[in-house]
């Protein structure tokens, strides 16, 4: 078999037995590979009956045809059943553990069962073995690799979680080299449920190529394209110069960097620490396995307090949720924040829960007694501190919190909070304001794991100089660009979340479809086609996006989702901004609706979001229809 | 062969954002398939920061004198020539830097065949 492994392991970790499996070869054509898989796994192997921290959820690690070549960029899926609402969990982190899965010969790693004690899991190609974990367990993130990485020496790859994940905080992630981290809607609490401490893994198998020549020529054209000197879009270069901590600067600038539980849209002064403050302290570009643009995040080694000498990466999402949000807006306190966030296994968009709590403390909704005796006032970095520390070592008000925003909201004072609780299906938003995009609103609203902008990423629609002629979009672009009306948002959204299901499933990194790469897909086709020596064209992996999009939504209706799942937080129907750029800008209800109409309509769903036989049919998923009983 | 005339590679540690694409590529080239243990590209493991750094053992006789390695880099740490070449592109690197840190990445040249004539 080429490009893809061809082999799955299974570990069950209450009869501590690690098996070896060959899936059917359909599975492949069908879904591709990394999310595609998960999914199918999920589907088949899961229900609506399956508790999530019991020992017949699973947890999915898995990658695709192109991972273990350079254009596979470490992207990896954690996929599961969520604690928090009892629907999907996925999550997609980077680094350098995917393509030891494909040299391991491992399209996907399976856990189910739950550990009596503490475990890690040690790959070293075929050998595969549970090991005793109790010395790890309590350790932060850091802590863990270290320990591992002096236990078992060099050339091992890591995943693991943080006290977070220990705890079961829903918020925590699986992560890996120090700053990687993946699945914030419970993946890292569901692995801690398992008592699953770590994988590590060291493998000395290669990826077969099927056309070497193809490949290459491919990998250059995708390369081309990428370039910044050819990119026509306006993120890549600055994403390429700074990392992804420009697009705080930019956003801040037009009005949509979230301040103070999104009550403002834009700061003065430093709040979006771009550039200047932060290119003083970066020392080196720090990439996942295979990156195109040098590296999203640069190694920041602050100069004071307790990063000096040590240093962490510097993500757009550290200094927006864990920073500008909170009115904290010194570049050393903001990395200080991310990094006390990453050791704990916590995400950084936990900033927007605990934003959530410092408006509520402020309105008198969350008392000091609930806090442990700290006042939650905006700017103090020791109280955003302290509410990380409570959230993953589920003291206090953290004990609610650590089950999802929308959880904590809905209990703490009879949801007197609730209509700035900024979240969908329980899981708070992350860092764009759907304010800003109306087509950010209604993927916030329909998006199968929660509030979350990476499925449809990038989140704007599409330059219209960079859509190439002899391309056919199934919306139009001109009035999908504009941010404030209704019009296509509903079809561009559909076609959005299609196609980065196949990003997300060859795997490769979000940043990558850029500039034409955003609507022409041809290269990626090209390219998983050499790998594999079947033939894909862009249709193909397009019904293929499509088809993996269903099933995920088919599982959150088996699972008892439907329309009513699908609504925004009233703050965001109702308020415009205090402050900033969009200032007269809100969702209007009606308008809302009309979207979440005309995206079912694009989709071929039902009124109520349930999928039709017709569309399951249409995409081979007739058992499915049969589940859902339509 | 003078040493000073004679071709090398050279990571700048600097610029290494340790995604090891040049060391897939390098492997790739020799037998067709990706792994990590096929490669004139070693890695080493820098602790308190988490990530690699790539070091290159390599004059370029594998490729004919073209590295493939040298194009997909994407922040130009990989450089290729002789001394006095890279000592030349290590002093425009530092000045470069003085001014502004991301005027000092430059970017290699994408495509895997083409940006040697600068260093030929």
């Amino acid at each position: 078999m080429y490009g893809w492994a061809g082999r799955i392991l299974r570990v069950d970790l209450s009869k501590r037995t690690c098996l070896h499996e060959t899936p059917d070869e359909s599975i492949y054509n069908d879904f591709l590979g990394g999310r595609g898989i998960a999914i199918k796994i999920l589907y088949d192997e899961t229900n609506a009956d399956t508790d999530p921290f019991g020992p017949d959820n699973r947890l999915i690690m898995a990658v695709g045809p192109v991972n273990g070549t350079p254009i596979g960029c470490g992207r990896m899926t954690v996929m599961s059943k969520s604690p928090i609402n009892g629907f999907l969990s996925e999550g997609n982190l980077g680094g350098h553990f995917a393509p030891q899965m494909k040299y391991a010969g491992l399209d996907a790693i399976v856990f189910q069962g739950i550990a009596n004690e503490p475990v890690y899991l040690l790959i070293e190609d075929d050998h595969v073995e549970i090991r005793p974990a109790n010395h790890l367990w309590g350790m932060t993130t850091r802590e863990t690799e270290k320990a591992l990485r002096e236990e078992l020496g060099e050339g091992y790859q890591f995943r693991y979680i943080g006290p977070g994940g220990e705890n079961m905080a829903s918020t925590a992630v699986i992560m890996g080299n120090i700053t990687r981290a993946g699945g914030r809607n419970g993946a890292g609490a569901v692995m801690g449920s398992k008592k699953l401490k770590a994988v590590a893994i060291k493998a000395s198998k290669s990826v077969k190529i099927a056309d070497p020549d193809k490949f290459l020529e491919a990998l250059d054209e995708i390369y081309y394209e990428l370039d910044p000197k050819n990119c026509i879009d306006i993120y890549r270069l600055p994403h390429t110069l700074y990392g992804d901590i420009s697009v705080a600067g930019l956003v801040n600038e037009f009005g949509g960097m979230p301040i103070y539980n999104d009550q403002m849209s834009s700061t003065e002064g430093e709040g979006c620490a771009m550039s200047e403050s932060l290119m003083q302290l970066v020392k080196k570009p720090k990439s996942c396995y295979g990156c195109t643009q040098g590296s999203c995040a640069n190694w920041a080694e602050p100069s004071e307090g307790p990063l000096k000498g040590i240093g962490t990466q510097a993500h757009a999402g550290s200094v927006q949720a864990l920073g500008a949000n909170f009115g904290i807006n010194n570049i050393n306190e903001q990395l200080e924040n991310a990094n006390l966030c990453n050791d704990l296994g916590l995400d950084h968009f936990v900033g927007y829960a605990i934003s959530w709590a410092f408006e509520a403390y402020e309105k008198g909704i969350i008392t000091i007694e609930d806090t442990g005796g700290v006042e939650l006032k905006w700017g103090d970095k020791h109280a955003l501190q302290h509410m990380l520390f409570i959230i993953a070592y589920r003291r206090n008000v953290g004990e609610l919190l650590g089950r999802g925003l929308g959880n904590a909201a809905r209990v703490i004072a009879d949801g007197a909070g609730m209509d700035y609780a900024l979240q969908v299906k329980g899981i708070e938003y992350s860092g764009v304001s759907p304010r800003t995009y109306y087509n950010m609103a209604l993927h916030y609203a329909i998006s199968d794991v929660g509030c979350d902008h990476t499925r449809i990423y990038p989140p704007y629609p599409p330059l219209l100089e960079a859509i190439p002629e002899d391309i056919e979009l199934p919306f139009d672009p001109v009035l999908a660009t504009d941010k404030h009306i209704p019009d296509e948002k509903g079809a561009f959204v559909r076609w959005a979340l299609n196609s980065r299901a196949v990003i997300n499933s060859l795997e490769t990194c979000a940043y990558n479809p850029r500039g034409r790469l955003f609507t022409d897909q041809r290269p990626f086709a090209k390219i998983v086609s050499a790998a594999t020596g079947v033939d894909f064209d862009a249709e193909r992996l397009y019904t293929i996006g499509e088809r993996i999009c269903n099933l995920e939504h088919s599982y959150n209706v088996r699972n008892g989702a439907s329309r009513k799942d699908d609504k925004l937080p009233k703050r965001w129907t109702s308020e415009p901004f205090k402050y900033g750029g969009n200032h007269d800008k809100f969702v209007k209800p009606e308008e809302l609706e009309r979207m979440i109409d005309e995206f079912y309509e694009a989709s071929g769903w039902t009124h109520d979001g349930v999928p039709t036989r017709e569309t399951l049919e249409r995409l081979n998923l007739g058992y499915v229809a049969d589940d859902l009983n339509v | 062969m003078n040493n000073n005339k004679k071709n090398f590679i050279y990571i700048e540690p600097t610029l290494c954002s340790g995604c090891t694409s040049c060391v897939s590529i390098c492997g790739f080239n020799e037998t067709k398939e990706f792994s990590n243990s096929t490669s004139n590209i070693i890695l080493t493991f820098i602790e308190e920061a988490g990530f690699h750094e790539a070091i290159a053992n390599c004059d370029g006789s594998p490729c004919s004198m073209k590295p493939k390695c040298i194009n997909c880099c994407p922040t130009g740490a990989l450089m290729w020539g002789t001394l006095q070449d890279i000592a030349a592109k290590k002093m425009i690197l530092a000045r470069e830097r003085q001014k502004k840190f991301n005027s000092a990445k430059v970017r290699g040249p994408w495509t895997l065949d083409s940006g040697h004539e600068e260093l030929e």
